[in-house]
């Protein structure tokens, strides 16, 4: 119980500043796993997965290309509409 | 002779749009369960990416997913981690757990959101970006979870104000032999 309160005893409601940086959730789990790991990596920043979610990113945002054909769709109707009347009005 | 060529394309492009839009929806349910809408994604491609705050630990974060569950407006975090070489169904790394613990953190901070989640999900991709066969792990809010995230978050502040060069943090090869920084490192264990 007094470790939680030693943990609890950072908790207080403030800005970042100097002496109090806000600490990124990404830096969280790289420490976790190394530190040192962690302190090179912000020497040289690495970026190894982001194809994979860029992919998973592709397939959340499937709806946009489809959105483009569903209004060709009703865009290609109603050309064919009107060329229908035009073809059964003419003389 | 027209009217049939008109109604022929008119029909092609119906058949193209019902397609697209089974895969689309058929892509959709993989991440997104239904009775569920997407709060925030920082996966490209036209998501929403929003930054998260926690003013009291000074934590700020972008969840990959951010999920709500409609009618009860329950806050799912979720995180695409690449699945590694030999994979078990329903394994987690610590590292991601912590993670997914921070977002948790962050959740229940933001002034958007101020919500706690009950759990997150973690989901194993392949290269590809498709879920791997048992990759979607469902992780509870535990208080022991929150106070080994909180633990790190401090260690990493301490890290963050030294400035100076860390050394090793861990006694465990396979970290060192699975890590990205290995051929820059004067530390790694053999």
């Amino acid at each position: 119980m007094n470790a939680w309160r030693e943990l609890e005893r950072g908790r207080g409601s403030q800005a970042p500043r100097p002496d109090r940086p806000d600490v990124r959730v990404s830096d969280v789990a790289s420490y976790a796993f190394c530190g040192r790991a962690w302190w090179l990596q912000r020497q040289e920043r690495l970026d190894a997965g982001a194809w994979a979610h860029a992919r998973v990113g592709a397939a959340l945002d499937a709806w946009a290309p489809l959105r483009v054909l569903i209004w060709t769709a009703i865009g290609g109707a109603g050309v064919m509409v009107v060329v229908c009347v035009w073809l059964l009005t003419r003389r | 002779m027209i009217l049939a060529l008109v109604i022929t394309l008119g029909v092609m492009v119906a058949l193209l749009a019902t397609c697209a839009l089974a895969r689309g929806r058929r892509q959709l349910r993989e991440h997104v369960p239904p009775r569920y809408r997407v709060l925030a994604s920082d996966l490209g491609h036209g998501g929403r990416p929003v930054t998260l705050r926690d003013d009291e630990w000074g934590l700020t974060g972008r969840i990959d997913l951010l999920l709500e569950r409609r009618g009860t407006r329950e806050v799912v975090p979720v995180e695409y981690k690449t699945a590694w070489k030999g994979y078990e169904p329903g394994t987690v790394r610590r590292t991601h757990r912590l993670q997914l613990g921070a977002y948790f953190l962050i959740c229940e901070g933001d002034s958007r959101i101020k919500r706690t989640p009950a759990t997150g999900l973690l989901r194993y991709i392949d290269e590809a970006g498709h879920l791997v066969s048992g990759g979607e792990v469902r992780i509870a809010n535990t208080a022991r979870l929150r106070a080994e995230v909180v633990e790190a978050v401090q260690a990493v502040r301490r890290a963050l104000v030294a400035d100076h060069e860390i050394h090793r943090t861990h006694n465990t090869a396979y970290n060192c032999r699975h890590c990205s920084v290995r051929g820059q490192c004067v530390e790694a264990l053999r």
